[in-house]
């Protein structure tokens, strides 16, 4: 990288992410024009703000690259003239998968930087933090991107869930595991917090009770010692419940004491370095999913995100991390193409409110006054040497 | 149940790592008399240039690891030129406050450089893990205890059987009689934070196949790298070293026996009740003698 370049990612890290910067200063206290009246914060005659935390550092950066699938799907829809006139704006700030900073990030968004409404928000600690901050102002927020209970599991006028429950995909793995793969005697690897805990639920509920359960903590490097205890309690397959960079420890961990378990993992363990990085203990692994292998360009959803990601964030990973923020984007946009009269942060939820059967990338999304769950179907992948396959591969 | 001994053959490994990193920030200190406590942040750099030399400019290994290497002399011995040098006469918790600005600021700037995604660093070995008699031990594992043994009793015999060693000694115990003695004190500090840097590296380089290369990566390792030194006496080369193997092994049976989440708690628990019962450490008293 040049000096050049590393002035631009210095200036990225300092500031916050804008979309269309010049326009929202170039519009900043314009009323006229565009569409309909609206005296809600974040929207002027021709942009609408969006707000967003985000790892971009720290143990689950990888999470960071949703910003990039938010950013071109806005890119994508400001090209066919934005909505009713008015081009999308994101301003993204890094969490650091940490509570207190994404709460002081929401509360930055919120009353400084006036964001009209929330979208992609990323982990369960934080989101769950964020909400000390977003349920006060009752701002609208598209897309957690967490299946915790906490979330998916409790109605809050102002959010809408858009990932499904880990309930779901814990379930899904368990069942999976002991009834299709017949394993006997399954170990379960989770993250000792909500994220891990929601999903460890899921897999009991399955009927797979963890022969051990371990939890780890997701600053931890050493899985020498859950890899032996896995190993000394004779499990045949293992459930990986646990962010990216620890699943490859893991993984590692498992080729060091020579012991090949079938694995199966949650869909948030899953990242393009695992290949190479955990390069015997990956492959083969079942993932769940509800993003479909990016590599099914014949799926429409996959092409056209895809191409707006070549397009509007040239450089940037095509991954599902980056899916999970265009789909999220997806939903948000649905509800301001849905607004009737002028947009406001009420109407812009009874329009969230009337969606039905939206189809994503990710599976199809429905709402109602009294209910905002997430997709509600998953399936798996497998993982080959390089890719990720639908079902047993 | 999980096995005792291969816990503790687990444990050597990844206490070799926190003994490396130990040896490191024990080195700095000797000779400086500052906590360096960007360590971490500044041996991760170490993997990052590795990486960048290797991945994406393609060298060879080797070449790859020399250069690595070079780096991390360069780094360490600018940082102090230009930073530590800087306040050498301010009070010992300025010193440590810069260090803890310089760890911030490296984590920073490596992360606009380089990224957070994990990235793949070159194995120093290949192969299934060893067989010894009913344990398992990894190529990886063997290298860096091997590593360790060495660089302890090489820094072990500088310091103890050569001139070099002595004067560093000397500007341990006072920097000023050292100066009017005739040794360049100066020097010797700043080629201290040269080479505890470089050994911090060689550490980081070792552990990030297996971890994954993040500018995060040391974090966690560099706490217990931490814990292992003031274990061992802060002061001591050979109190770093086995400070470092300690740790790697109890840490490894708490997690064992009964929960990884236990690990910092228990092993800073364990730290307090032997710094209760021996305030200079493991290895204090044969430190303070030496001198």
């Amino acid at each position: 990288m040049g000096w050049r370049g590393l002035r631009a990612e210095l200036g990225r890290a300092r500031f916050p992410v804008s979309v269309g910067a010049v326009l929202l200063l170039a519009s900043c206290g314009s009323s006229s024009g565009g569409g309909a009246a609206s005296s809600a914060p974040g929207v002027t005659s021709n942009s609408i703000l969006f707000g967003q935390t985000a790892p971009q550092s720290g143990p689950a950066a990888q999470y960071g690259q949703s910003t990039s699938g938010v950013k071109a799907y806005f890119a994508y829809v400001n090209d066919q003239g934005g909505v009713q006139g008015r081009k999308l704006q994101l301003t993204s700030l890094d969490d650091q998968y940490t509570p207190s900073v994404a709460l002081q990030d929401t509360r930055q968004l919120i009353t400084q930087d006036n964001v009209f409404a929330e979208v992609a928000c990323n982990g369960t600690a934080t989101s769950k933090a964020n909400l000390q901050a977003q349920a006060p102002a009752n701002i609208p927020v598209v897309g957690v991107q967490t299946g915790a209970t906490t979330f998916a599991g409790t109605f809050r006028p102002f959010l809408y869930n858009v990932w499904p429950s880990y309930l779901t995909e814990g379930k899904l793995l368990g069942s999976y595991a002991k009834d299709t793969l017949h394993l006997k005697k399954i170990g379960v690897l989770y993250q000792n917090d909500d994220f891990g805990k929601s999903l460890l639920a899921g897999v009991n509920q399955a009927g797979v009770q963890g022969a051990p359960a371990i939890s780890y903590d997701p600053t931890q490097v050493n899985f020498g010692p859950q890899a032996e205890q896995f190993k000394s309690a004779g499990v045949d397959g293992v459930i990986i419940l646990a962010i990216p960079q620890p699943t490859i420890a893991f993984l590692n961990a498992l080729s060091a004491v020579n012991f090949f378990p079938t694995r199966l993992m949650s869909q948030v363990s899953a990242i393009p370095q695992s290949f190479s990085a955990a390069s015997s203990e990956f492959p083969g692994s079942y993932i769940g999913a509800f993003i479909p292998p990016l590599t099914e360009l014949s799926n429409p959803q996959v092409k056209t995100f895809a191409d707006a990601m070549q397009k509007y964030e040239p450089g940037k990973p095509v991954s599902v991390f980056a899916a999970w923020g265009w789909q999220e984007a997806q939903v948000a946009v649905a509800g301001l193409r849905a607004v009737q009269g002028a947009l406001t942060r009420n109407s812009y939820e009874q329009a969230l409110n009337q969606i039905q059967n939206l189809q994503t990338i990710g599976g199809t999304i429905s709402y109602s006054a009294s209910a905002h769950p997430g997709v509600q179907q998953m399936f798996l992948v497998k993982a080959r040497t390089n890719d990720l396959v639908r079902g047993s591969g | 149940m999980a096995e005792f001994g291969q816990l503790v053959l687990g444990g050597l490994g990844f206490g070799g790592i926190y003994a490396l990193a130990a040896l490191g920030l024990v080195l700095i200190f000797k000779t400086s008399g500052v906590v360096n406590f960007a360590f971490g942040a500044m041996a991760t750099v170490v993997p990052l240039v590795l990486w960048t030399l290797f991945s994406p400019l393609g060298l060879p290994v080797v070449v790859a690891w020399l250069l690595a290497l070079i780096a991390a002399l360069l780094l360490g011995g600018v940082t102090q030129v230009l930073f530590l040098r800087r306040i050498e006469d301010a009070p010992p918790l300025i010193q440590i406050a810069l260090t803890l600005g310089l760890l911030l600021v490296i984590e920073g700037l490596a992360g606009v450089l380089w990224g957070f995604s994990p990235k793949e660093v070159p194995r120093v070995v290949h192969g299934s893990s060893v067989v010894l008699g009913p344990y398992l031990i990894a190529p990886n594992d063997i290298v860096i205890i091997a590593v360790t043994l060495l660089l302890g009793a090489a820094f072990y015999f500088l310091f103890e059987r050569t001139r070099i060693g002595l004067a560093m000694r000397a500007i341990a115990q006072d920097s000023d009689t050292a100066e009017l003695m005739g040794i360049r004190v100066r020097r010797f500090i700043t080629a201290s934070w040269a080479v505890g840097v470089l050994v911090t590296g060689v550490a980081a380089n070792l552990v990030a196949p297996t971890v994954s290369l993040s500018p995060t990566m040391m974090d966690n390792i560099a706490v217990f790298a931490f814990a292992a030194a003031v274990l061992g006496g802060f002061g001591s080369l050979a109190g770093a070293i086995v400070g470092g193997f300690a740790i790697g092994v109890v840490s490894d049976l708490i997690a064992g026996y009964l929960s990884s989440d236990l690990q910092l708690s228990l092993v800073f628990l364990l730290i307090v009740v032997i710094l209760y019962a021996r305030p200079q450490g493991l290895f204090g008293v044969a430190a303070q003698s030496r001198q």
